[in-house]
């Protein structure tokens, strides 16, 4: 009869045993770095809701202002005044939104919602080529979301949900929806007060929660689905990727990814260090 | 990211022959190990750069990423066996080199989650504690899962020899 002494003495034989040994197929390290790149691609090319379209239109009105970029402490801070009255005026008034025409235009020559400039509106013309740029009008002006002014998915995490919180701690919050399991080993849990801001919380067993994955919310760089490309690259000095895929240090430990589109932030989600 | 992927691809290198080494433990077979090498490392090195940062250590990182794909993707699989084929690379056989092993067959009949508890304590040496957080379990239930398959193996090892 095989002792316990027996059985471990075996199993570590048998694991330094040489026939474990597998010999690599040629060509699978190319093979792993094409991989590579293709999940990475996969990973930040995020759906684009219907209430991204929303917001991608009314960050159009012209009020991310990249400049105003601030500190992550400023993260979870009530927005500032002059946003709120700003925002209010161009979410109630926006095919009328007077937004100067030449700055407004990227490169390409088309003229992305979030395209506008740091300018406050003034005297400027009004740009006509606005409704028609913008996808999905009508839904979008039926919604009332702030602009610059929306929930803020922090450098850490969003509201009291943190990135590396495990799940336990992360359902005390009451924050989430669904939490009667727990993730197996990994898990999509949305938030109780609905998709607006925030749409999946991903928690794995192992490393509590790894990712927000932003449908309204902004970074505190005022960044966020809509904004186009040089406002991600004006709000991120040190961002890094190409293609449609970036990233940046959300400066504590956490990374914002975002996926691009056309000139356009189509995805963003704040990751942590642990992956599902 | 040419470098990044530059640096990753060393790593790939280096680490390769050890990672199907121990996939070859992990899945008891040297195709799913392959597989699961291989998935795995798709997916760290699509951010490299944040392994490399935040785990200090991405060889372990990358061990224990495998454990729990490995353990994932079985119950993902038994999930969809029920309505598709599942791809299954034993079908293309191959000698198993360790055929008249009664413990390696042993542990390969073992449920996916203890088989990698025993991989862990005995392939990587760590402790209860440290498959604990690897795996996302209790230590309790590390050790529960160690005892019972311990106890399997036994049994089954047992078994074999009777039979002859």
């Amino acid at each position: 009869m095989t002792s316990e002494d027996d059985l471990d003495r075996e199993l570590r034989r048998l694991f330094s045993d040489e026939r474990l040994d597998v010999l690599p197929r040629a060509g699978v390290e190319t093979e792993i770095l094409a991989g590579a790149r293709r999940v990475r691609r996969r990973r930040t090319t995020l759906a684009v809701t219907g209430g991204a379209l929303t917001v991608a239109l009314l960050l159009g009105a012209g009020v991310i202002v990249t400049d105003l970029r601030s500190g992550h402490e400023q993260a979870a801070a009530p927005p500032a005044q002059p946003e709120l009255s700003l925002s209010s005026t161009t979410s109630t008034q926006l095919p009328q939104s007077p937004v100067p025409s030449s700055s407004g235009v990227s490169p390409d020559g088309s003229a992305p919602p979030g395209g506008a400039p740091q300018t406050a509106p003034s005297s400027t013309p009004e740009r006509s080529s606005r409704t028609s740029t913008a996808p999905s009008t009508s839904a979008a002006r039926s919604d009332n979301t702030p602009l610059a002014t929306g929930p803020v998915l922090g450098p850490n995490g969003y509201n009291k949900l943190q990135l590396g919180m495990s799940f336990d701690a992360a359902k005390a919050t009451g924050l989430l929806a669904g939490t009667d399991a727990a993730p197996d080993n990994c898990g999509d849990y949305q938030l109780t007060e609905g998709a607006s801001a925030v749409g999946d919380v991903e928690i794995s067993a192992t490393y509590g929660i790894v990712s927000f994955q932003a449908t309204g919310a902004r970074t505190p760089e005022k960044v966020k689905i809509g904004s186009t490309k040089d406002q991600l690259e004006a709000a991120y000095p040190s961002l890094s990727g190409s293609g449609n895929a970036y990233s940046a240090s959300s400066g504590t430990g956490g990374t914002y990814v975002f996926s691009v589109d056309s000139g356009k932030i189509v995805g963003l989600k704040l990751v942590g260090s642990g992956t599902c | 990211m040419a470098g990044e992927l530059a640096d990753f691809e060393e790593f790939v290198r280096a680490s390769l022959p050890g990672l199907l080494r121990y996939g070859h433990a992990l899945t008891g077979n040297p195709h799913d190990a392959a597989d699961l090498v291989q998935t795995v490392l798709e997916k760290i090195g699509s951010r490299w750069t944040h392994v490399q940062r935040k785990t200090g250590d991405p060889l372990a990182y990358t061990r224990r990423s495998m454990a729990n794909a490995h353990v994932s993707r079985w119950r993902r699989l038994r999930r969809e066996s029920l309505v598709a084929d599942v791809p299954d690379a034993r079908t293309v056989s191959q000698p198993d080199p360790f055929e008249h092993e009664p413990l390696w067959q042993a542990l390969r009949e073992l449920p996916p989650r203890q088989r990698a508890v025993i991989v862990l304590r005995y392939y990587e040496g760590l402790s209860e504690l440290e498959i604990a957080r690897s795996l996302g379990i209790s230590a309790g239930t590390v050790k529960s899962q160690a005892s019972k398959a311990i106890a399997s193996m036994r049994t089954k090892i047992a078994g074999g020899r009777e039979v002859g």
